[in-house]
């Protein structure tokens, strides 16, 4: 009646009660048939091992490990190497794996690969992305081949990892050596560079304006107080002269008016001139100082133009027997003087060069600062390069000399592969309760089907719902012989009666 | 468990009905002051009596106590609870189709409504193909009903009751109130007979000797002899097998006799039925 009206609670247990065997008996068959094979199949045996990774004794801090990927990714890279054919075929020719299973070695590989397991260990001691371990297991149908082909994965997983950090660490010193040597090249050039240019420009360097400045100031003062005593010296001649030509005169009496006037006009001449030369070294041909001793030198020049040159009756200054002491004296202090008016003259044309040479520099610095800054920033560009990278290559050798002392990362088998005492596949009980489950599965399926297809009545529900009418009596069945074998055909003549001895229970009428 | 009154009052039904026109309750028939003439001069004490061995295993009903014993117990309640309701004397016994228990369930019924109150009780094997009901009663199938309509027999020729018992039983004294029409040998003609009035006569006829007429008959599906007696009823009892019988074929039997005051089924063989009887260890009483 399953599907044909809604079934009440007592429907279900009725059905149940009538058709328990149809459950009953494939659930004791697949029970039994789960409990058979669980003895047929061949026996799985997984050996483990668990493999700790012990991360670096040093502190991070101090030296700072070469690999730093994340442990999941290598392990995934170490997986496909070691499950590789040419790593995995060796095993399995010396362990014989699936020798007996006609398998390729193709097929064999295969069959290794699924039976070789590694699962990560998440533990709260891991790093963030780190892990503290992994397990290796592998699964074989012996339990002394599980365990020993157990052990001989975890060996190269663990070389694999030995070797991969080596390599790394050498394979990274090696590269930032390299670099090294490119960079301390090109700071060399950098530095030959920089060399070059400070020795052309030395003196108009960044840094050097203050003491141009500073030996600009000091030589004009040097050429003022040049000058001045050059003014004195010239002034100090003039008097020796005018002294010196007195007392000629004195001596012979032949001396005229003009000459002294004479001698006077290029003595103020001279004066002007050197007082104009003064001025032009600090102001320009405007200024009106320059300007005024100009003139007065034109002035003075047409002044002696036009006075008749008078005899030269100069001060001679050569010595004559007839010079009296004084006026040797006077020509020793005159020649002496025009020694010194010389010296004093060549001194000032000495600072006037220098001044000009500082003011070429400090006119010049801009300029050199410009191209300077250039040269030096490539310079520190390859310093700080060069800096940097031999901090690292520092570094490197560090973690290179601490993955030879393996005092890095490395794993650690914790547990040795161990030798299963029992058989991980098949479990019995799973088998058995397989079995069961299946068993009862098909039991229902095949009551839900046998239900749905049934269309009997059989309770007073069953009328009611599909009649409308009431059921006045339900009589139970009494006879315990087929109540439906036919007695003769619906129009057949019924038998002759039989003793009622011999006559069949029957509730089934006719 | 439906009204009663949800049944169709159908106008055949209805015409039934007319001839017990009395007020309910329905009261048990007077057969002393029951006219001989309307009976045709026929009164129960005249019926032939035959030497009867009925089959305890086929009619449980005649035993005091057992579960067949109350389940048709509590079937007579219910016929005597739809008799409050409304006037029902002769009931057909019919089915979807063969081997559903007709036979049984009228044989046993009529035998439990005789055991009430000494109600008189006329048990007609109506199927006149497939007659069966002599064989559980212990007694020749013929002369009888087919035999009567066809014309060859009286009605006092085709009726008997059990002959008097020289050291009395108690199963004999139960069947003392009842008679029985066999089935005859109707054979092909069973169709053209159970169409014929003569039936409906016969039922006016003995209906004030009996407080109940129970008929047996066809199954309704394959032929229509069922449907043809059951004109001349008053009620209709239908009988499905459990387990067996399947409700489109109850609903078909169903709608067969919609012309007919069906009152309802009688589920037959049902393993694990609900048993009557022993009620808290206490065995009925007997009747």
């Amino acid at each position: 009646m399953l599907g044909h009206r809604a079934l009440t609670l007592d429907d279900y247990l009725a059905i149940l009660k009538r058709r328990g065997w149809i459950i009953a008996v494939p659930a004791v068959l697949l029970t039994l048939l789960g409990l058979g094979l669980s003895y047929v199949v061949q026996p799985k045996y997984v050996s483990q091992t668990l493999v700790l990774v012990e991360q670096q004794k040093v502190p991070e801090d101090y030296v700072k490990p070469i690999i730093e990927e994340d442990l999941t990714a290598r392990l995934a890279s170490m997986k496909e190497q070691i499950l590789s054919r040419s790593r995995l075929q060796p095993i399995i020719e010396r362990f014989n794996l699936y020798g007996t299973k006609n398998m390729t070695m193709d097929d064999r590989i295969d069959q290794a690969r699924k039976d070789i397991n590694i699962k990560p260990i998440h533990s709260e001691m891991a790093r963030t992305g780190g892990l503290p371990g992994f397990y290796i297991s592998f699964t074989a149908s012996d339990p002394r081949i599980a365990q020993q082909v157990c052990g001989e994965i975890t060996s190269l997983f663990v070389s694999q990892n030995l070797n991969a950090r080596a390599q790394s660490a050498e394979g990274t010193t090696d590269f930032i050596k390299g670099q090294l040597a490119d960079a301390k090249r090109a700071l060399d050039e950098q530095d030959a560079k920089l060399a070059t240019f400070q020795q052309k420009y030395m003196g108009r360097l960044p840094g050097e304006e203050t003491t141009n400045m500073n030996m600009m100031t000091s030589l004009n003062t040097q050429l003022d107080a040049a000058t001045q005593q050059l003014a004195r010296m010239e002034q100090d001649k003039s008097y020796v002269e005018a002294m010196l030509a007195q007392q000629q005169s004195i001596s012979m009496p032949t001396a005229g008016g003009s000459t002294t006037s004479v001698s006077a006009q290029q003595t103020e001449l001279q004066t002007l001139q050197t007082e104009e030369a003064d001025l032009t070294k600090r102001y320009t041909d405007d200024y009106p100082d320059v300007v005024a001793v100009r003139r007065k030198i034109k002035d003075l020049r047409a002044q002696m133009a036009a006075t008749p040159a008078a005899a030269p009756t100069s001060v001679s200054s050569a010595p004559s027997r007839t010079d009296s002491p004084g006026v040797q004296q006077l020509r020793a202090q005159l020649k002496a003087l025009e020694q010194g008016i010389s010296q004093k003259r060549h001194d000032q044309a000495a600072i006037e060069a220098q001044i000009r040479m500082y003011q070429g520099r400090i006119s010049s610095s801009p300029m050199v600062q410009e191209e300077y800054k250039n040269v030096t920033r490539d310079y520190q560009t390859a310093q700080a390069f060069y800096d940097d990278l031999l901090k690292k290559m520092n570094a490197s050798k560090m973690a290179t000399d601490l993955e030879r002392r393996q005092q890095g990362e490395q794993f650690r088998i914790m547990d040795e592969p161990n030798l299963p005492d029992e058989p991980t596949f098949p479990k019995r009980g799973l088998f058995i309760g397989a079995g069961l489950a299946a068993g009862l599965f098909l039991g229902f399926i095949i009551v839900a089907w046998r239900e749905y297809r049934d269309t009997a009545l059989r309770s007073e529900r069953d009328v009611w719902a599909f009649t409308k009418l009431p059921t006045l009596a339900v009589i139970s069945f009494t006879g315990d012989v087929d109540p439906l074998k036919p007695r003769g055909g619906l129009f057949g003549r019924s038998k002759p009666d039989l003793p009622a001895s011999a006559k069949p229970l029957t509730d089934t009428g006719a | 468990m439906p009204s009663f009154e949800a049944i169709d009052q159908t106008p055949v039904a209805s015409a039934a009905v007319a001839e017990f026109d009395q007020t309910a309750p329905f009261v048990e028939s007077n057969f002393a002051a029951a006219e001989p003439a309307a009976t045709g001069g026929l009164r129960f004490e005249t019926i032939a009596r035959h030497p009867w061995n009925p089959s305890i295993d086929k009619l449980p009903a005649l035993l005091d106590r057992g579960p067949s014993t109350e389940q048709f117990r509590s079937l007579r309640s219910r016929l005597y609870e739809a008799r409050d309701i409304r006037p029902i004397k002769s009931i057909l016994v019919s089915s979807g189709l063969p081997q559903e228990g007709k036979s049984f369930v009228s044989a046993n019924l009529a035998v439990s409504l005789a055991r009430h109150k000494n109600a008189r009780v006329l048990l007609i094997d109506g199927d006149m193909r497939r007659y069966t009901i002599h064989e559980m009663i212990g007694t020749a199938p013929s002369p009888g009903l087919a035999d009567y309509l066809a014309g060859k027999a009286t009605l006092e020729e085709i009726m008997q009751r059990i002959e008097e018992p020289e050291t009395p039983t108690a199963n004999r004294s139960i069947l003392a109130n009842l008679a029985f029409i066999p089935g005859g040998n109707g054979g092909d003609r069973a169709a053209d007979l159970s169409g014929s009035a003569r039936f409906g006569e016969l039922i006016r006829t003995v209906a004030p000797l009996f407080d109940w007429i129970v008929v047996d008959s066809s199954p309704v599906l394959p032929v229509s002899d069922a449907v043809n007696l059951a004109r001349s009823c008053d009620g209709v009892l239908l009988v499905a097998r459990g387990g067996v019988t399947k409700y489109p074929v109850a609903q078909r039997a169903a709608a067969e006799l919609k012309a007919s005051n069906v009152l309802g089924f009688v589920l037959n063989a049902v393993h694990d039925a609900p048993q009557a009887g022993s009620y808290y260890g206490y065995s009925a009483n007997r009747e």
